[in-house]
Parts: C-alpha cells; structure tokens; sequence
C-alpha cells in the first residue's frame, strides 16, 4: 500500500470531503458567486464597469477564498470531529492536498467561470440595449469590455487570495474553535507589529517620519514639504517576489506540516 | 500485538502524565482498561489512535507507529472517542462514502448489527440521540473488521438493553487476531466480557493481568467475619455482612466483581503490587 498517495484512495477521499459537507463547502461558494453578482449588478446599475469588474472580483474571490479555506478542515471545532478525520485512513498529504484543491483550485475554477459567464452576458445585454443613434454610441460601447483574467489588478487579487487564503487554511489547524476571527486577529497583531518595528526603525534614521510602510518606503515632512524615499526597483522587485510567491508557499506548506503534525 | 516502550506522555513537557511506561497487549483478548475520572485512560487510547504523540519512547501497533498516522496503520485500527462524531448524513450515505477507506469492511454484518443494537437505519445521523449515534458508530467500527479496536467510554449513553447487546455484539466479533481495547469507569458494564484488565490511575499501571490470574491470586466474597491473618486488599459492608477481596492463599474459587477488584486496586496499590508480585 502507497502511504504517501494512492489515487483511488484520494478519489474516496475527495468524494468524502465534498459529500460529507455539501451544504457547508458548496454553500460557502454559492454565497461567494451571489456576493459577486450583487456586487457586481449595483456597480453596473450604477455604471460604473470598471468598479464592477475590480470591486466583484476583489469581495467575491479573495473573499470568499478565505472563507472556504477557513471551513476546509473545521473539523476540528470538536473533538470527537478531529479524531475522526485524523483517524481517517488516508495520508496527511492526501488530506492536504484535497483541503488545497477545493479551496485554492476548484474554488478558482468555479469562481473564474462564473465570473467570465457573468460578465459576458452582462455586457452582451447591456452593448444590445445601446441606442446606435446616438452620438456617444461607440464611447458608451466601448466603456465596458471583457474583463480580462491577466489584468493587473486581478493579478493582484491573486497574489492576496494566495496570501491570505494560506493564512486562513493554516489558521484553521492551529486554532481549533473561532479559528476565522483569531487568525485575522493574528494578520491585524502581525501587520501592526510589523508597522510599528518599522516606524521605531525609521525613526532611528529621520528625524521627520511622516509615515513608514515596511520594506518599502518612507515619508518625511520636513516643513511644508512631503517627500517619499523608496526603496531601489530591485529591492522592491524582490520584496513583492517574496509577497507574491515565498509567503504563499510558506504559508499552503506550513499547513501540510501542521496538519501532519496535528493532535487533539 | 501493542508494545509501549519507555512510554511518557504528558501534556506539557514538565508535567507528565505518563513516565516510562512500559506494557505489551497481545492479540486475541478483550482488554479492559479501567480508570477513574481524569486517570489518563482516554489519552492512552489517544496515542494508541495516533491523535496524541508521545513525548518520549514508543508506541508500535503490528510493528507500525500510531503517531506517523500512515493510511495502511489507520486502515488497521478503530478507534471510537468517547464523544462520537456523525455528520448530517443517512446510514446509507455514510456507508457508502467511509466504509472504501476500510478494505475489511463487511456491509452485510454492518446492517445485521445495526438491527441487533435497534438503529433507525432511515433517519439523518445527526438527527439520532447521542445513544443512537454511538451505537451506529460501535455497529460501523465492527463491521470495519479491523485488526484493532479501541472504544473509550462506548456504553456512556447507552440504555441498558443496548449495554447488553453491545456486550454480544463484542464477544461474537473477537478472534485470535484481534486486539479490542475497552476504556471505561463504569467497570459493571464489562463485567463476562474482558479477559484481561488494565487499571489506570494518576499515569500509573497498577494492575495488567488476564482474568484468570485475578481469581487465583485473589478471592470475592461476602463474610459475616473477616478472616484472622487475611490480606484485605478491600471490604465494603452490605446488608449480608462485608463483601471482602483478599489474597487467595487457599486455592478457593470465586466470581470476579470488578467493582470490588477496581476500588480495592486503586484505594491500596501497594497491597494489590505485592500480592499480584508474590503469589
């Protein structure tokens, strides 16, 4: 027997998952998808296209990522609940892994298809109800567009689901009960630490901190005047490198270990 | 076979509960594994399932480490907590999707066993009382036919024909290959069905013995006097004088009373050493 992977063994097993809680995993990304099309129909009632496009996808994934991955291994909320899964005959990596397909893969997918379905009827409709008549036609038409999956502001909201869904799905193994609120009260404690070691380290240097933004600038007041200093492009370049690909890693990995790890 | 070696255990690395711990569970008994409240019964079934590491020595199970949880070991155990968890599922659907993870599962005597305990195999398992639901659990983990079972409290919740039908239930399933561990405090409820007892108490084994040897080396009954020169290991007064267990020097015959055993184990460990060292 293959006790690190078996793919029959890992299909049982994310049958399992999926079936054991349809309610509560597939609940959580219907709720998403419905966030995102009243998000995304009062932005474009409002027309206001590209808030619809930036701010729907923005709540809809990143938001509800989080949620999904908070959910995936709440099976800790009791004893007898984490026994059980523990004791379930299959590898930490096959129990991993499946937490990390539902919550970052298949939540993705889903999310992207409806997106994309959404927004092209949206826009379909609303490029028919265009007068042709008018003068502004082409203007009006070509306000809303496709919103296209490579676009920086959606590369973005990637790397932030990367984040923040790893921290929510490690969170989910270290706090056993109310795991959503005392993870995000851990990120609110870290970034506050992190922003307050970086002013107390600026302030050694400037005697004139206005405002300090770890790893990455510094803003003086000197009189009237408001200046910025940055850091090199490189040293940004690396910076946002590690947000974008070592944190995430760390973070979806850490859950592994933790996970193997794992006592109740 | 169960090995513990230099087993500690403790929740906190300065307070342990368990020290050294050292004891073999062979196959093909029924063990009890009795305890008071708080003795550390629960947490020794924990690290047998693998749901607790040790802090130091080692548990091996046939020859495979609980704590590595690897699926071929999980396949081979059951282990049922005192608190059972059933997800908003029916008795079917619940078969279906976790009995695959048990190559040995037998859904023929899953079924039978669910009719002997009296489960309402229609109803959703989180709609059932808790007694339900942990006799649903008790019908799946046998009919999972795993080499080893550990069940931590199972009759907590039961009624009193259930507790009857459980003790059935577990002698018709018991081979010579077979481990079943059973945890309890409320020792009546194994009573004609273990054949070796483990007594439990502050992280301390103070009895392992199989049935058989008990009643050599101690003697149960009830006297009117008791007997000049006797070890009274306890004695309890009754309406028909005192119900006394005290070292079998004279070869007689008697019918174990685990309550008595139980009290008078836990209440003069030191007594019940030598006697069980000695005779």
């Amino acid at each position: 027997m293959n006790d690190t992977f078996n793919l029959q063994r890992f299909g049982f097993l994310f049958k399992k998952t999926i079936m054991e809680r349809p309610l509560q995993l597939l609940g959580i990304m219907a709720l998403s998808l419905i966030a995102t099309l009243t998000i995304f129909s009062i932005s474009v009632y409002l027309n206001h296209w590209k808030d619809a496009h930036v701010l729907s996808f923005a709540w809809g994934y990143v938001g509800g990522g989080i949620i999904l991955s908070s959910v995936i291994f709440s099976y800790f909320n009791t004893n007898a609940g984490g026994a059980a899964y523990l004791t379930l005959p299959a590898s930490s990596f096959e129990k991993w892994f499946c937490g990390v397909l539902i919550s970052g893969v298949l939540f993705t997918v889903v999310f992207l298809l409806f997106f994309r379905l959404m927004d092209t009827m949206a826009i379909a409709i609303y490029h028919n109800n265009l007068d042709k008549t008018t003068a502004d036609y082409k203007h009006l038409y070509n306000s809303a567009n496709i919103f296209p999956f490579d676009d920086r502001q959606v590369q973005f909201d990637y790397y932030v689901f990367l984040n923040f869904a790893g921290a929510s799905l490690l969170g989910s193994l270290y706090f056993n009960k109310a795991n959503f609120i005392k993870t995000a009260m851990v990120i609110i404690a870290l970034f506050a630490f992190m922003m307050g070691v970086n002013w107390l380290i600026a302030r050694m240097f400037f005697s004139n901190v206005n405002s300090a933004f770890p790893y990455l600038s510094v803003g003086l007041q000197i009189g009237n005047e408001y200046r910025n200093i940055n850091v090199s492009p490189e040293a940004e370049k690396r910076f946002t490198a590690c947000l974008k690909y070592v944190v995430p890693v760390i973070l979806w990995l850490t859950a592994y270990i933790r996970l193997r790890e794992k006592e109740i | 076979m169960i090995r513990f070696d230099n087993l500690s255990f403790g929740y906190s690395r300065n307070k342990l509960l368990y020290r050294n711990l050292n004891l073999t569970i062979k196959n093909g008994s029924i063990y009890g594994l009795l305890g008071k409240n708080g003795a550390g019964k629960s947490t020794l079934l924990k690290n047998m399932a693998g749901t607790l590491f040790p802090v130091d020595g080692n548990i091996t199970i046939n020859g495979m480490q609980p704590q590595k949880r690897k699926p071929s070991f999980l396949s081979g155990i059951y282990y049922i907590p005192e608190d059972v968890y059933v997800p908003a599922l029916t008795v079917r659907k619940y078969k279906n999707l976790f009995a695959p993870f048990y190559p040995q599962f037998n859904s023929d005597s899953f079924y039978q066993y669910l009719k002997e305990l009296e489960v309402n195999v229609d109803s959703k398992l989180n709609r059932l009382s808790f007694g339900q639901q942990k006799k649903f659990v008790i019908a799946f983990a046998l009919a999972c036919n795993t080499p080893v079972l550990l069940m931590d409290e199972p009759t907590n919740g039961l009624d009193i024909p259930s507790k009857s039908q459980f003790r059935k239930l577990i002698a018709s399933v018991m081979n010579d290959d077979r481990i079943i561990l059973i945890s309890t405090h409320q020792v009546r409820d194994l009573e004609n069905m273990i054949d070796n007892i483990i007594i439990v108490d502050n992280g301390d084994i103070l009895l392992h013995e199989p049935v058989g040897n008990i009643t050599g080396k101690l003697c149960f009954k009830t006297v009117s006097e008791i007997p000049a020169g006797a070890n009274v290991l306890y004695q309890e007064r009754s309406l028909h004088g005192s119900a006394i267990v005290i070292e079998n020097t004279k070869g007689e015959d008697s019918k174990l009373n685990l309550e008595h055993l139980f009290n008078g184990i836990v209440e003069n460990p030191s007594l019940s050493k030598k006697i069980f060292e000695t005779a």
